[in-house]
């Protein structure tokens, strides 16, 4: 009987791990990680900040090896978050719908896969030490420490592209259907009727306009923020742009509810 | 009716006929249990196997069922998201108010672009930079 349930559960493992459903079994994995190494981070960090505060106020000998070891499993700790970081977000521009250069986004794909591989390498120094005094551990930080807002840039960039991929496509969707519906009121419709319509549908491609004017400003947001060196920069850029993409999205809104209507009276006329 | 052994080879001299008759109806042979039947077992197993085999192929064909359906839905719904190049069908305008089939595509057309619109997230709020310390040193005498 055990023999039997094992040789189910194998073949129901083996049909999932084949990708059979892998949105079902695997829905995020990468999210559920990162959170999960985000989480573990808070609590490690607050043991390394007792820890440190017991050290600088005692000095003792038993309490400077605790330190040193808290000190150390911080700094592998922050990394993995980092790159557990880095890897959902290459996750996320793979399979982010849009449109993006694919030159931009190869680019950034592998600008995410060089911060995977050095914070790999990284986290291997700090493991192959033996006995690391304050100053090693510091040294090997300080590495990292010093790519801080390289890194943020990085992840901001990366969202910025999936909040635009999102947006152009939407405005996509909404041109092409903008264009489908003006054959049908061309083909189908009185010369009137037509060109009744056909006013309401230049208020559409108008809603199509805007929204893609927005886009272009958000782009030129995205432009500024690939430069900025400093993290208040960054996030000031980041916010425009999120602005810009939900005030593309209010247009888009608005061209629906027009072609709702247009579509309304093409159906009852 | 009474088989004719062959004489023994060691020489001993067989149990008269009429001794053999007594013993055996003194003795009536038992009932032989078909639960202990090994022939009957081994069938029952032969067909516990067989039918667990047909539970795994059931199993197979059931996962790769949801794989056709799932791939069957995935491309239409891709068909119905991509505005299609093609330029649209003339149909004859009918008399009642009824949607035509055109109009009808369209229509789910909009619905998806709608459910496009209303689920978008453009705010991204998991995905931020985590927030690190990244400034650890301390003095250390």
């Amino acid at each position: 009987m055990k023999k039997k349930l094992l040789i189910i559960l194998i073949t129901v493992y083996c049909l999932l791990a084949s990708g059979l459903f892998p949105r079902l079994a695997f829905a995020d994995r990468e999210l559920d990680d990162y959170l999960y190494q985000y989480e573990k981070y808070q609590e490690i960090y607050d043991q390394f900040k007792i820890s440190r505060d017991k050290f600088l106020k005692y000095e003792a000998l038993s309490v400077s090896e605790a330190t040193r070891a808290d000190t150390e499993t911080f700094i592998l700790k922050r990394n993995l978050v980092l790159r557990t970081y880095f890897l959902l977000l290459k996750n996320r521009l793979r399979n982010t719908p849009g449109v993006m250069n694919p030159q931009a986004k190869e680019d950034l794909l592998s600008l995410l896969d060089k911060k995977i591989v050095w914070l790999e390498e990284e986290s291997e120094e700090v493991e192959n030490l033996e006995n690391p005094s304050f100053e090693d551990l510091f040294i090997l930080s300080g590495r990292i420490e010093d790519k801080d807002e390289e890194m943020k840039n990085l992840g901001y960039q990366a969202l910025a592209e999936m909040i635009l991929g999102k947006i152009r496509s939407l405005q996509q969707e909404s041109t092409g259907l903008t264009a489908l519906l003006k054959d049908e009121v061309f083909e189908n419709k009185s010369a009137t009727q037509a060109a009744q319509l056909d006013l309401w549908l230049r208020e559409v491609s108008v809603k199509n306009y805007l929204a893609q004017k927005e886009i272009e400003a958000a782009e030129i947001n995205l432009w500024n923020l690939r430069s900025a060196k400093k993290e208040t920069s960054m996030i000031n850029f980041f916010n425009n742009l999120k602005t810009d993409a939900d005030d593309a999205k209010i247009q888009l809104n608005q061209a629906l509810s027009f072609l709702k209507e247009i579509l309304a009276q093409l159906n009852y006329d | 009716m009474i088989e004719m052994s062959p004489p023994p080879i060691s020489g001993e001299t067989p149990p008269p006929a009429r001794e053999l008759k007594a013993e055996k109806e003194a003795k009536p042979p038992k009932p032989v249990k078909l639960r202990n039947n090994p022939k009957i077992k081994l069938i029952k197993n032969k067909l516990k196997s067989k039918n667990f085999l047909l539970f795994i192929i059931l199993l197979v064909v059931f996962f790769l069922g949801g794989i056709v359906l799932g791939l069957y839905l995935k491309r239409k719904n891709g068909k119905q998201a991509l505005p299609s190049p093609s330029p649209s069908p003339t149909i004859e305008p009918s008399p009642s108010p009824s949607p035509s089939p055109l109009s009808e595509g369209l229509e789910g057309k909009l619905m998806q672009f709608e459910e496009h619109l209303e689920e978008v997230d453009l705010k991204e709020e998991e995905l931020t930079p985590p927030a690190l310390d990244f400034d650890i040193r301390f003095k250390v005498k």
